[in-house]
């Protein structure tokens, strides 16, 4: 059984707006193990991608990190809170220990630089490199490893003469750039092609048998789960509904929202006549409904589910929900 | 939420609309009630800028004193101390607080104050006067360029792009020059007219003819004022344009007139509303630049004419003739930059968000 | 550089019709002021009719309107035409003050960016703070304060009050290379005729750029913050960029639209330049054209809005340039 690379504890991460402090994540444990492919998943606004930007403080105001631990098992096997770590030492992390890949690859890449020049800077500010010739004879090495076609010339381009793809691919070779260890690819594939996304998702799956790497996925997407994911942890609203093995969690949902979730995609694992959408809103975060968050849509709603939040209960083998419907009482 | 003082103001007003709506038509409330919510939203936001604020006093201010101005002025603006008192050497270029005089007097014996606050009404007039018809010639022109594209886009944008090329200032200067004999004429010749005139801007009938200058100014700036607005409201449209209701109001076979004034115009007014709003200040200053340029040419007073003749008693130290119209000019046409930069934040979605509680 | 070429060519194609359009504007203004300007260039009411014969003449004045057009700028271009007012010939006498202008026009456009820029960028590192308040009300301040008024205060202090300023001439150096004075001045290493010239343009040139400073601090904090809050920007501090590398990233793609506004701020201060000229009595090319309006003085006007425009289209010829070297996405 190997360790967690990164163990969350009651995080909370609370913006402070003048409609009121938007608690986007509140009070949110999961582990992360190495080697895995851990998914968070959830609908848009419920809290992944901030809680995957808060691993390394990537919190700009008004938001801030309001609580709780993040763990992060360094190459000494020592767990360090990166909570508490100084502003350097988290900048020498990011990108060296954790990486991050976005959504939009046409925005992550700044328009007025040269693919070559953003791997230099990324090697050059890691010390991972000496000079901007190494760089470049390692950009060109990165792109080849990304399968980017004609890697000699794609360093000489700026971003806008790449494909969508093509720059997706040169994203992660720069966030690989370093060697990072564990690697957070926030919804990689949305705003791609249909086509390419599978392109994508292959080469992150290679590229994480080829170097170890420990890949944390944040997606909406019920098909990426399935096709990537050990393990997956359901977000609703800030609150963590269910986490569990991927299997588990296709064959045995237990949350509502885990079922609801998937009665509204086509599910690999079974046969459906139709798809379902969820009814209702994710609530607004500023004024969240009491109790269990999920309460206003849930078909099963019970008084206590509107008054007390439910604590997590581990239902089968490290697979666990909050959820009233599953206490023994 | 931290309350704010002026949110039950806020409450008070928003719920005022809803009562009065609801007694014009009961079921507005239930139509409108999201809107209602967003404006409450808008004015809580408001209560959240204190340089908004202060903005919105300052700019009702002007409004105000431009239209009551010449009612609270102490004397008329062609009162002169040293006519009705024969005190020639007290009230030669008089400093602040001589004798009744609050701000003073001017090298006649002219009381500052009251010229002001007759300033005011001019400046007033100006303002109504230029913008609503600069705007509306630019928006028309910006809709039909932004729109059908192509050839009438084409000469639409060259006619704008020469009068930008074209500096204004000189411009207005030119056509004020080459209007202001021919405006003179008509006041002149139609009774009508000087009595229509003398009564907006709350001057003498004997007086009519000294306005000719002033509505020159009005007239060169209409021509002067709607480049800008064809520009920016093309670019709007532009985008509006490739939106999926703009599309779908033509896929139902919508007339062209439809679509732009009842489906892009309502949908670009915030934007046009902040700039209209700032451009109330543009207006003022413009009109007063104007009037220091025409300098001894404009014989009523008018608040750049003020500063211009003023400056001339510099070196008799008479500051106050210089310091107070100027002061004037800031002080309205700041109110109204300020609170249209306010409204352009709460305009903007993006920055209402992030006006924060501290 | 073919590309550059062609572009250029191209963008020289568009100035004809916006020059025409410029000058054809205001000659059509300058005749519909309903005076005799054959009777007034002669003299006024005492002119002698041979003289007012002889000026109809010399300017075609009795052709239809587009033969006295073509007269008037084929005169102006070539500068053989003189001016009936002034003397002078009139491409001549505009070109003599251009010079003036423009070192005026630099020094209010040097205290735009030295200004305008660092208050920008500090009041977006600030966001939010009493800083980043003060450079806003700084900035409405300044777009909403009389520059007239502004240019008699600084001289009632400056002058009247400390006397640490001089309000007339305009010291030349010895020999002229370009015509504009500080540049030459400094060229030719005259150093006192430099001062001199700091002395008698660094108020103007403050005045004439006090609305553009903030304005540009404005546009600056805007796009700055933009640049911040954009994925590139998270991409890189995502990547453990070096807070300075990170940043760099931010400010140049700020310049991008800074660059376009510049622009339109330096065309701004040329338009600002009759009121400021006027109040601080320097003998450029704006005072000339009040003073031609008021002397119905069209052959002095027409040259002058030409110059204006030709100045505005190269500016943004200069600024579509500049754009090009900065941003990659941009092709000629």
């Amino acid at each position: 059984m190997p360790e967690p690379i990164v163990i969350v504890e009651d995080l909370k991460v609370y913006f402070y707006t003048y409609a009121g402090v938007v608690r986007a994540v509140d009070g949110v444990s999961f582990e992360i193990y190495e080697g895995e492919t851990f998914c968070i998943v959830g609908e848009t606004g419920c809290g992944k991608s901030v809680t995957s930007r808060a691993l390394t403080k990537l919190i700009d105001p008004p938001g801030r990190i309001a609580g709780g631990k993040v763990l992060f098992k360094d190459r000494s096997g020592r767990y360090i809170n990166m909570l508490e770590l100084d502003e350097e030492t988290l900048r020498e992390m990011r990108g060296k220990e954790i990486a991050y890949i976005f959504q939009d690859p046409a925005a992550a890449l700044d328009p007025l630089y040269t693919i070559g020049y953003h791997f230099i800077e990324t090697m050059r500010d890691h010390g991972t490199i000496r000079s901007n010739k190494e760089g470049i004879e390692r950009a060109i090495e990165l792109l080849r490893e990304v399968a980017m076609p004609a890697p000699e010339v794609r360093v000489k381009n700026y971003p806008h003469e790449l494909s969508g793809g093509m720059k997706q691919r040169a994203v992660i070779g720069i966030g690989l750039s370093n060697m990072p260890r564990l690697l957070i690819a926030d919804e990689p594939t949305s705003y791609l092609d249909v086509s390419v996304q599978a392109q994508i998702l292959e080469l992150l799956r290679q590229l994480k048998e080829k170097r170890g790497l420990t890949l944390l996925m944040i997606t909406h997407d019920m098909g990426v789960v399935a096709e990537m994911c050990d393990r997956v942890a359901v977000l609703y609203a800030g609150h963590l509904a269910e986490i569990g093995p991927v299997d588990r969690i296709f064959m045995n949902p237990l949350h509502p929202y885990t079922q609801a979730l998937l009665r509204a995609v086509p599910n690999p694992t079974r046969r459906m006549l139709k798809l379902e959408p969820i009814p209702g809103n994710v609530p607004n975060l500023a004024s969240p409904p009491p109790g269990c968050r999920f309460h206003p849509r849930c078909p099963y709603a019970m008084d206590i589910c509107k008054r007390e939040r439910p604590k997590m209960i581990e239902v089968e083998e490290r697979h666990r929900v909050a959820c009233w419907l599953y206490a023994k009482r | 939420m931290p309350g704010h003082p002026l949110d039950r103001l806020s409450d008070a007003f928003i719920s005022l609309i809803a009562r009065v709506m609801t007694r014009v038509n009961p079921k507005w409330l239930e139509r409108n009630r999201y809107k209602l919510e967003e404006w409450r939203l808008m004015l809580y936001a408001l209560n959240r800028s204190p340089t908004g604020i202060a903005g919105l006093i300052l700019a009702m201010g002007f409004v105000f004193i431009g239209i009551f101005g010449p009612y609270i002025a102490p004397h008329s603006y062609d009162f002169s101390y040293i006519a009705a008192t024969g005190k020639y050497k007290l009230y030669w270029l008089a400093p602040p607080g001589t004798g009744g005089a609050i701000l003073g007097t001017d090298d006649l014996g002219r009381d500052l104050l009251s010229q002001l606050l007759y300033g005011a009404r001019i400046s007033l007039v100006v303002v109504a006067l230029v913008l609503p018809v600069g705007i509306s010639i630019g928006v028309i022109l910006g809709l039909l360029a932004g729109y059908y594209g192509g050839a009438v886009d084409e000469a639409i944008m060259r006619v704008t792009d020469i009068f930008l090329a074209f500096p204004g200032l000189i411009l207005a200067l030119a056509l004020t020059s080459a209007l202001t004999m021919r405006i003179a004429y008509a006041i002149a010749n139609n009774p009508w007219l000087t009595s229509f005139v003398s009564a907006v801007f709350a001057l003498k009938p004997s007086d009519a003819l000294n306005i000719a200058p002033t509505l020159a100014i009005i007239v060169a700036l209409w021509l002067v004022w709607w480049p800008g607005y064809a520009r920016l409201v093309r670019g709007m449209t532009l985008q509006q344009k490739g939106n999926v209701f703009v599309m779908a109001a033509q896929a139902l076979g919508m007339s062209s007139r439809e679509i732009m004034f009842k489906h892009i115009l309502p949908n670009i007014l915030g934007p046009l509303l902040v700039f209209m709003t700032l451009d109330v200040g543009n207006v003022i200053l413009v009109e007063a630049g104007l009037s220091f340029l025409m300098g001894g040419q404009i014989k009523i007073p008018e608040w750049g004419a003020i500063v211009q003749h003023g400056s001339q008693y510099l070196v008799n130290g008479a500051w106050w003739l210089l310091i107070f119209p100027g002061l004037a000019i800031l002080l309205a046409v700041l109110g109204w930059n300020l609170f249209g930069d306010a409204l352009r934040d709460i305009l903007d979605p993006r920055t209402r968000r992030s006006i924060e509680f501290r | 550089m073919t590309n550059l070429k062609r572009f250029l060519i191209r963008r020289f194609l568009t100035f004809i019709p916006t020059l025409i359009g410029v000058t054809l504007l205001t000659y059509v203004i300058a005749f519909i002021i309903p005076a005799n300007p054959a009777r007034f260039w002669a003299g006024g009411l005492k002119a002698r009719p041979d003289v007012i014969q002889m000026i109809i003449h010399e300017y075609h004045l009795n052709d239809p309107w587009y033969v006295q057009y073509y007269y008037f700028m084929k005169g102006i271009l070539t500068n053989s035409m003189i001016d009936p007012v002034t003397g002078y010939h009139v491409m001549s006498y505009i070109l003599s003050r251009f010079p003036i202008t423009f070192q005026l026009a630099l020094f209010g456009f040097f205290f735009t960016v030295v200004l305008g820029i660092p208050l920008g960028i500090i009041s977006a590192l600030k966001r939010d703070t009493w800083v980043d308040a003060l450079v806003r009300v700084w900035s409405l301040i300044g777009v909403s304060v009389p520059i007239f008024w502004l240019g008699y205060i600084f001289i009632y202090i400056f002058f009247y009050k400390l006397g640490w300023i001089t309000i007339a001439g305009i010291p030349y150096p010895p020999k002229t290379i370009t015509g504009v004075p500080i540049i030459d001045a400094i060229l030719e290493g005259a150093w006192p005729v430099v001062i001199e010239n700091i002395k008698r343009f660094i108020l103007p040139g403050f005045t004439l750029g006090f609305a553009s400073i903030g304005v540009v601090a404005r546009l600056t904090r805007n796009a700055f913050l933009d640049a911040l809050n954009s994925d590139y920007v998270l991409f890189a501090k995502a990547r453990g960029l070096k807070k300075l590398r990170v940043y760099g990233h931010a400010l140049k793609n700020t310049m991008v639209p800074l660059v376009t506004v510049l622009g339109l701020q330096f065309g701004g201060l040329l338009g600002g330049v009759p009121i400021t000229e006027t109040v601080f009595g320097i003998p450029g090319m704006g005072r000339a054209m009040v003073q031609a309006i008021f002397s119905l003085d069209f052959p002095v006007l027409i040259a002058g809005t030409f110059m204006i425009a030709i100045i505005y289209v190269v500016t943004n010829l200069i600024v579509d340039i500049l754009y090009a070297f900065i941003d990659p996405r941009v092709r000629y």
